[in-house]
């Protein structure tokens, strides 16, 4: 019963309808999986040489375990953001006779195979093989280690599966947790007392006694017993279902100021609305925030020096991403109600202008935030500033032109970043020019005169395309009109 | 109102529909009866210019409908769940439609307060988004938005599925009372032959994309369409 219930997984996979469509799609996945698997597994290779020329250490292992539980905390953040419980498609199986506790078991067993279990193993395993040839440490020690860090990795699986879990049901089930975690990074952050080392000396424990590397599988067990009570206590059909909190979040009166812009009003509205209840609209707006921080990585570091073409490819994707990530996607974002839109009294150039003046705004205020790169010197701020209105004049009305080819459904409340809905091989092709030619102009310019040159000539560019903003839109709102039928034919098609 | 000339749609070939002639006038009633695929919702959706007729022409008030949008100003419609906004609660919906047509808030509020027995106290009020509505309150919610501000011409694609018996016999009394005021011009389509013939004065049966009955309505319309469907 066991096997039928995970063969039944096997088809579901691939027999789901996306699974054959978009072979494009498919290849640059592969091709980024590949990349990420290349560079995780050069870092495991790498790091025992790095750490042994860099840092002087004998026995690199042994500099690793103090930041183990550190690395450890990142995969649980990223799985905490980006792993849900695979619940989908088992609700089928209520209806049938197979028993709960089985049900739940395959569904935690399921969860091994996700992608991020093998995060931490692509460094860890190669690393292994380097240390068992460079190393003292005999292979018995090694496997140990091993198997600890294979035991941590299951624990963090669960854990994760427990947390959110615990989440769905309101944050203040984890609030002691919570407060133990900022305490333990307090007392770190000041060097009172560090976790980090407590648990490397575990691991240097391993390494002289390996047979300790099967202790943390007690603590994976407990996880999976954790989730395990939870699940059979709350797996219904309405756990994972949004009714609880169904109520609408935001006041209607709080938005009615929009008023005031009178015919665009509603749409900017209902754009605003889409961004704040849908969980994939919502990832667009969280990423924008989160794209603020990359700065942080660029400007800091030496090897890129100042001034540096990357720090262009920072401005634009910074002040950008919102309008790469939303504005690709225009107007599948409407796709679930696009023939509501098609029967209303619409004049398509006001549809398209309240887009574009919510990129606009989203522009205008990311570039105020990033104005605290001023740290980082005025040339930061400059060049940022330049991005922005190159992102104005020229990005947007680009981005426009693309989105006269998207007929492909989005369905909203599908929201993980994996999810690759309604992209085409057009939306991988759309970022290359939007940030390459970027760079290319200023790189040039740059080389040839200067940076000050640079800048201006972008800023120039963005406002030419500002001016010629109004008749881009006029175009493509007649394309709009003309490919109507097969917009609406498209966003029918779900898979 | 509306005037049909020639009009045919065929996917890859095969033929789905074919309408020679056909005129509805203002203020009729029209119920559209017809078995799975006998091409109602492709008659709908032609109408509202949502795909391309293969050739022929459809007119609402003398405008062909993929030329002009002037006949969207008074034309609503209810097909399906791409008619609604998941993520809107059933009053920003309304006011949301309200927007578009031109409809101030209080006249909304007005309107849809009208609406309160059909709503049956499950819509307005709950603070709910209405794709956390089931749906049979989608329904509803859809069936309100189209009659928002009194168009002159509202269409409507099986209208009583999903409805439970209370808000069918609603919704047939709120239908009697627009037929009674003659101002709108009503298109509904429905496999219920029964509901069909009590709300409209003039039965449209297709079979196969070819109108193969146009009546008025009467006493034994029913029954004539009963036996003709039993074949």
């Amino acid at each position: 019963m066991f096997f039928k219930l995970l063969r039944l997984e096997w088809k579901s996979f691939f027999r789901s309808a996306s699974f054959g469509k978009g072979l494009a799609v498919k290849l640059m996945l592969a091709f980024l999986s590949l990349y990420f698997f290349v560079c995780f597994l050069a870092l495991g290779i790498g790091i025992f040489f790095l750490i042994k020329k860099e840092f002087g250490y004998n026995e690199p292992i042994l500099f690793v375990n103090n930041y183990l539980l550190i690395w450890f905390f990142g995969e649980f953040i990223i799985r905490f953001l980006f792993q849900n419980i695979p619940i989908v498609g088992i609700k089928p199986l209520f209806a049938q006779g197979i028993s709960r506790s089985r049900i739940i078991n395959v569904l935690l067993i399921k969860s091994l195979f996700s992608f991020f279990n093998f995060i931490t193993l692509t460094v860890a395993i190669p690393f292994v093989i380097v240390n068992s040839m460079e190393s003292s440490y005999s292979v018995l020690s090694l496997l140990g280690w091993l198997i600890a860090v294979v035991a941590i990795v299951f624990f963090l699986n669960f854990f994760n599966l427990w947390v959110q879990q615990r989440l769905a049901k309101g944050i203040k089930t984890l609030l002691p947790m919570i407060v133990i975690l900022l305490l333990l990074i307090g007392l770190e952050y000041y060097n009172i007392y560090s976790v980090s080392t407590l648990f490397g000396s575990f691991f240097t424990y391993v390494l002289q006694y390996p047979v300790l590397g099967v202790l943390p599988f007690a603590l994976a067990y407990y996880a999976y017993k954790m989730v395990y009570a939870d699940f059979r206590k709350n797996l219904y059909l309405d756990t994972f279902t949004r009714k609880g909190e169904a109520e609408a979040k935001i006041p209607a009166a709080d938005l009615t100021w929009l008023n005031k812009l009178c015919k665009l009003a509603p749409f900017i509205q209902l754009d605003i609305k889409l961004l704040m209840r849908n969980k994939r609209a919502k990832n667009t707006v969280y990423l924008s925030f989160f794209f603020l921080f990359y700065g942080v990585f660029i400007y800091s570091s030496d090897y890129y020096g100042s001034n540096n073409i990357m720090h262009l490819l920072v401005g634009i994707l910074i002040t950008g991403i919102f309008i790469i990530n939303f504005g690709q996607f225009i107007p599948a974002w409407d796709s679930s109600y696009f023939p509501l839109l098609r029967t209303q009294p619409i004049l398509v150039k006001d549809y398209l202008a309240a887009k574009v003046l919510l990129m606009y705004v989203s522009v205008l205020l990311i570039t105020l935030l990033s104005l605290a790169y001023i740290y980082y010197g005025w040339n930061t701020v400059y060049i940022n500033i330049a991005c922005a209105v190159y992102n104005l004049g020229v990005n947007i009305p680009v981005i426009l032109l693309f989105s006269t080819i998207n007929r492909k459904r989005i369905d909203l409340d599908h929201g993980s970043v994996f999810n690759y809905q309604g992209m085409g091989i057009s939306q991988w092709l759309i970022s290359i020019p939007l940030l390459l030619i970027p760079m290319i102009i200023w790189g040039a310019v740059k080389f040839v005169f200067s940076i000050y040159t640079a800048n201006m000539v972008l800023i120039v560019l963005g406002c030419l395309g500002l001016l010629f903003t109004p008749l881009i839109l006029k175009a493509v709102a007649s394309l709009y009109v003309e490919r109507r039928y097969k917009t609406v034919e498209g966003f029918k098609q779900k898979d | 109102m509306i005037s049909i000339q020639n009009l045919t749609k065929s996917y890859n070939g095969t033929k789905v529909l074919q309408i020679d002639s056909l005129h509805i006038a203002k203020g009729e009633s029209v119920g559209l009866v017809g078995n799975n695929g006998a091409g109602k919702t492709t008659l709908f959706s032609l109408l509202l210019d949502l795909i391309q007729a293969s050739t022929g022409e459809v007119r609402i008030q003398g405008q062909l409908v993929n030329e002009s949008e002037e006949w969207k100003t008074f034309t609503r419609s209810f097909l399906d769940e791409s008619f609604l906004i998941g993520y809107l609660t059933p009053e920003e919906y309304f006011y949301f439609v309200g927007d578009l047509q031109g409809i101030g808030k209080d006249e909304v509020d007005l309107h849809v307060s009208s609406f309160t027995e059909f709503f049956n106290g499950e819509i307005l009020g709950k603070r709910k988004y209405i794709r956390d509505l089931s749906k049979g309150n989608q329904k509803k919610v859809g069936i309100v938005g189209t009659l928002l501000g009194n168009p002159e011409l509202v269409v409507l694609d099986e209208p009583f599925a999903n409805l439970d018996p209370s808000s069918q016999y609603r919704l047939k009394n709120i239908i009697w009372e627009l037929m009674d005021r003659k101002e709108m011009t009503i298109l509904i389509s429905s496999h219920d032959l029964a509901h069909t013939v009590e709300i409209s004065d003039r039965i449209i049966a297709l079979e196969k994309g070819s109108v193969i009955k146009d009546v008025s309505t009467s006493e034994e319309t029913l029954e004539d369409l009963l036996t003709f469907f039993a074949m």
